[in-house]
This record gives structure tokens, sequence and C-alpha cells, in this order.
């Protein structure tokens, strides 16, 4: 059967046209003959399997068969001349496709007499030039850590491990917590929503139960355990929950609690939780973990720059119609995440408008970049064997905490495995051309310029804060000495 | 009676075409009030052959039973049609 079948592949005509950018059109001629060849065999296992009444299997003769279950074999027939016509067409002409071409199948018709002929379009890999891989000039920056930031990185850690302590002045100020029973009560509506014992954070934008309060810290700022402070706020139009959409709230807070976060103290129980013994060690691990933190950024960088190298020095034509089906997809996903977002369609669909150009750069973007490390991973013969996945996936599961033969079957369920694959090709390309590119070491202009505009712009609000405070101390005391003049008066009359 | 009404259908199995094809002795269900000449007049219209001979057989109906019930399946006659060897049903 198979030498019949390649005979029958040889004998088909094919003539393949030019249709577009990254499209070809595929015409294809099936002689009668090996129409009538294919029948034969068609038939021959249907007499096999058929069970036809008076007949014992495999004795009904062809003529009943024909008769009997002509319409589906014919269908039957049909199929197996286009696919294996399509695909042969494909092979023999080494085109290299990027989905399987779309036959209408149900509009082609088997003709009673003479050849089959049809045509189809694929979608072919864009044909272009690849520009040097070797030597491409990378520039590494040279990221060093300073005492600064491993001060600041222990600082941050003894926050985030500190515990939310009552206050003794009890007096609220910025980034303290307080423990406080809140109502929200919609203007022009009796219903009131009521929160006890809720957590506020104290910060310029937070939130009284869902609600977000814009400058909540001046609001609370220097109120006690036992006030009551009240305010209204005007709900966003884009507000998640319904009923409390575009419309005016009216909130009150009566403050049970107040806390501060009392950092953790660098003791015994801090430093063994980091596995060390003493600061010394502490701040060596901790600059360890900032440099290891520097290099991959540094990596990320030098990784950026080779993709724009790349997609800078080459230019092609992408297929359409696969990049208007990826930007769709990227869409989509847009979509998903703001409908998770709570907003409402309206609002949605505005977005939309304004996502749709950005998809589709993005995709175009994606694609170019596939297509690149593609014919570089071809040229420079790198394959990812099952072995290299297997450890990848092995990583990843460590870092997840899960087992890698789950983690593994998961990806293969959800369809992530070939993507997972295509991700490791990738890094290994990279990789490959960063071992072989120029590499200057640089020194980060950029970055430490703005961090030196922000040390030195941080200081300055401090002190106008100080100056605001002075000012607003003095106004205070005048204001006392009034008050106090005037109920001195009143007590004389 | 009508040639439609004689010759109720050809039967087409295994056998009947062994023999319809070796032999030239082609089987079909006729009327059950039929006889040989009928068929005979029958075939030759209906096909447009020349029939040499016709033997007929009267099939008894089998036995069936559903639950405690008992009955049978109605009886037929076969007739198995000669025609003379330059001729040929098509159906066989």
């Amino acid at each position: 059967m198979s030498e019949s079948q390649q005979e029958n592949k040889t004998k088909n005509k094919v003539n393949i046209e030019n249709a577009g950018p990254c499209k070809k059109k595929v015409l294809v001629e099936i002689p009668e003959q090996s129409i009538k060849e294919t029948a034969d065999q068609q038939y021959e296992t249907l007499r096999k399997e058929a069970v036809v009444p008076g007949f014992r299997k495999g004795r009904a003769p062809r003529r009943l068969l024909e008769k009997r279950f002509g319409k589906e074999n014919l269908k039957k027939i049909k199929l197996t001349l286009l696919a294996d016509a399509s695909d042969s067409a494909i092979k023999d002409n080494e085109l290299d496709i990027l989905r399987e071409p779309d036959i209408d199948y149900e509009n082609i018709e088997l003709p009673d007499k003479g050849p089959l002929k049809f045509d189809f379009e694929v979608e072919v890999k864009p044909e272009f030039q690849l520009p040097e891989l070797k030597e491409i000039p990378i520039e590494k920056p040279k990221l060093e850590v300073t005492k600064n930031q491993i001060e600041r990185e222990i600082e941050q850690t003894q926050k985030w491990s500190g515990i939310w302590t009552p206050k003794e002045d009890g007096k609220i100020e910025v980034d303290d917590q307080i423990i406080a029973d809140a109502t929200l009560k919609i203007e022009d509506i009796d219903k009131e929503e009521k929160f006890d014992n809720t957590e506020i954070y104290i910060r310029k934008n937070g939130y009284v139960g869902p609600i977000p309060v814009e400058n909540l810290d001046k609001i609370l700022k220097g109120a006690k355990a036992g006030d009551l402070k009240q305010t209204t706020v005007e709900v966003p139009k884009t507000f998640f929950k319904e009923e409390y959409r575009g419309k005016k709230v009216g909130i009150s807070i009566k403050i049970n609690d107040v806390k501060y976060l009392k950092p953790a103290l660098l003791d015994e129980n801090f430093l063994k939780r980091f596995g060390v013994e003493n600061e010394k060690q502490l701040r060596q691990k901790v600059e360890e973990s900032l440099n290891d933190r520097l290099q991959q950024q540094a990596r990320n960088q030098m990784r950026d720059q080779i993709y724009k190298y790349m997609l800078d020095n080459t230019n092609f034509d992408l297929p359409m119609d696969i990049v208007a089906d990826q930007a769709n997809s990227i869409l989509q996903r847009q979509y998903a995440n703001l409908l998770r977002q709570g907003l409402p369609q309206e609002q949605v669909n505005e977005n939309m408008e304004k996502l749709h150009a950005s998809s589709e750069e993005q995709a175009k973007q994606q694609m170019k970049t596939f297509f690149i490390i593609d014919k570089v991973a071809e040229k420079l013969d790198i394959n990812v064997t099952d072995e290299e996945i297997n450890g990848q996936i092995a990583q990843a599961a460590m870092q997840r905490g899960q087992r890698p033969e789950k983690l593994r079957e998961q990806m293969a369920q959800n369809g992530s495995l070939g993507q997972f694959k295509l991700q490791v090709r990738e890094d290994k390309c990279i990789a490959k051309l960063l071992d072989s590119a120029k590499i200057t070491k640089v020194k980060p202009k950029k970055k430490t310029a703005k961090k030196k505009t922000k040390k030195k712009t941080e200081p300055k609000p401090s002190e106008k804060t100080k100056k605001t405070k002075k000012k607003t101390t003095k106004k205070k005391k005048k204001f006392n000495k009034i008050t106090k003049k005037k109920n001195k008066k009143e007590t004389q009359k | 009676m009508e040639n439609y009404k004689v010759i109720i259908r050809p039967l087409i199995t295994e056998k009947g075409m062994h023999f319809a094809n070796a032999t030239g002795a082609y089987p079909f269900q006729v009327h059950h009030r039929a006889n040989k000449a009928e068929v005979k007049q029958a075939i030759e219209k209906i096909y447009n052959v020349k029939v040499q001979r016709v033997r007929t057989a009267n099939r008894k109906g089998k036995r069936r039973r559903k639950g405690r019930n008992y009955g049978v399946t109605p009886s037929w006659k076969k007739a198995v049609v000669y025609l003379q060897s330059d001729y040929h049903i098509d159906l066989f």
C-alpha cells in the first residue's frame, strides 16, 4: 500500500505561486488513475469491515457496498486524497509551513471522470538573512552594591518582620494602623454598611472597608483612640461595587486602637531567621543577595541589547494572518484581565479601543523575535533535549514548592509545555550569542543619576515639611493665644 | 395477477450471488399464490430476460416466542429462476 501511495504522490501535478508576504498558493492536480486506486483501497478496507445481511464478513460484492455506503465512502476517498496530496505537495516542495493548510474540503467535489483539481493557501516562514552573530557589540553595566543599599535592605527586612504595637501617646501619624468601627452610608439611601474592628492603614490614598479615600492621612492625623471622624467621599464611576459606583458616600470612623509598626530588632531571633550568627554575617549575606540581583539585572540588560540588535538588523515581512491571530489572543487576555479587575462593560470597551493598536504592535514584535530566534537556533544548531527540559522544570518546581512530575503533567495538560520548550531554546540561543559577543564594561549612567537626584531631592521635602510644621505650630500658638484672650475677656464680663 | 405483485423481492445473498454467477439461477421471493408460469412471465417482463425454467418452494414460517406467547413468522414462497445462458440480471 505504501508503495502505491508513493507512486500516487509522484503522479500529482503541483504548482506553487506567491500569494503575498509569507503566503503561497499551492495548485494540485490528482490524476484519474490515482483516484481509482485510492477508491479501490478504500472499498477493499470497507469490504473487510462491513456487515451486510445475507453475506459473511468480507464477502459482500463491491456493487452492493457502493449502493449501501457509496455517499459516505466517497467523502472518505475525497478526504484521504486531499490530505495525502496536500501533505506530499508540502513535503516534496520543502515548504516550511507555520500551520496546517486551510483546505475547503466541503466545496471540493470528486469528479466522476477526469483528474481532481484543487488549490489551497499556506503560510510559510519568512525568508530573511540574519545579521552577523559573532561579536555583537554589547555594553555590560558595571553594577556594584553600596553600603547604603545594604543598610536600606536590612531596614526593609526589619520593617517586614516588624510587629504592629499599640501607641503610648495614641496620636495617629502617617503609616500607622488603626482598628476602628467604620460605617458607610450612601447619600439619599437609608441603608448603612458597618465594618466593626476593621484595620485601616494611614496613607495618602487609604481604604476604609472597600472604599478608597483620598488624603486619609490628613483626615485622621492627630486623632486618638475614642475619637470619631467623619468625611464624605465621591466614589469613582469605575468602582467594582455597583452599589457605590459614582455616588457620594458618608464615612464615619470610630477609632478603637492606634498602632505603629515596630521594626524587628537585630537580635538573635532575627539573625537566626536568616541562618547567620552575627550582624557581620547578615550584612555579607544581604550583600551577596543584592549582588545576585544586580548580576541578574545586568544579564537582563545585555539580553535586551541582543534582542534590540537582532530586531534592528533584520528586515522581513510577517505573515499577517498569524500576527492578527496573535494580536487577537493578546487582546482577549487583556479583555479578560480588565473584566477580572471588575471594570464595567462600557469602561472595558473604551479601554479595548486603546489596547487594540498596542496589541498589534506587541504581536508583531513577538512574532519577529520568534522567527529570528528560530533561525538563530537553526544556524547555531541549538537543540533542546528532554533532559534539559526536565532539569528546567525541576528548577521551576523547586521554586514553586511542587513536585517536578506534577508540574510537568500540569504543563502538558494546559499546553504550556511547548511554550516552555521554546523558552528554554530561546535562553540557550541568547546565552550562546552572549558567549561570542563583544562585551564592553560600562558604568551605569541613567540609573545612578536618578538615584543621585532622588537623594538630593529626598531631603528637600523633609526640610519643607519641617518648615511647614514650624509654620503650622506658629499658627497654632497664635490661634491659641487669641482664643485664650477671648476666653479671659468673656470671663471678665 | 400483476407482475409486480408476483415478484416481491430478489434474494440477494452470498449463496444467491454464487448460483447466479455459476449456474444462472436467480432466487426471488414471490407471491405465495403465484405459480411457475406467472413467475416466468413476470421475470421476463420486469427484467427483460428469457427464462429457461422455474423451480418453486414453499418456505414455512419459523416459530417465534415472546415471553409466554408463541407466534409464527409468515410463510413465503421462494422461486429460483433459471435464465437462458445469454441473459443476466444486473442485481446479482
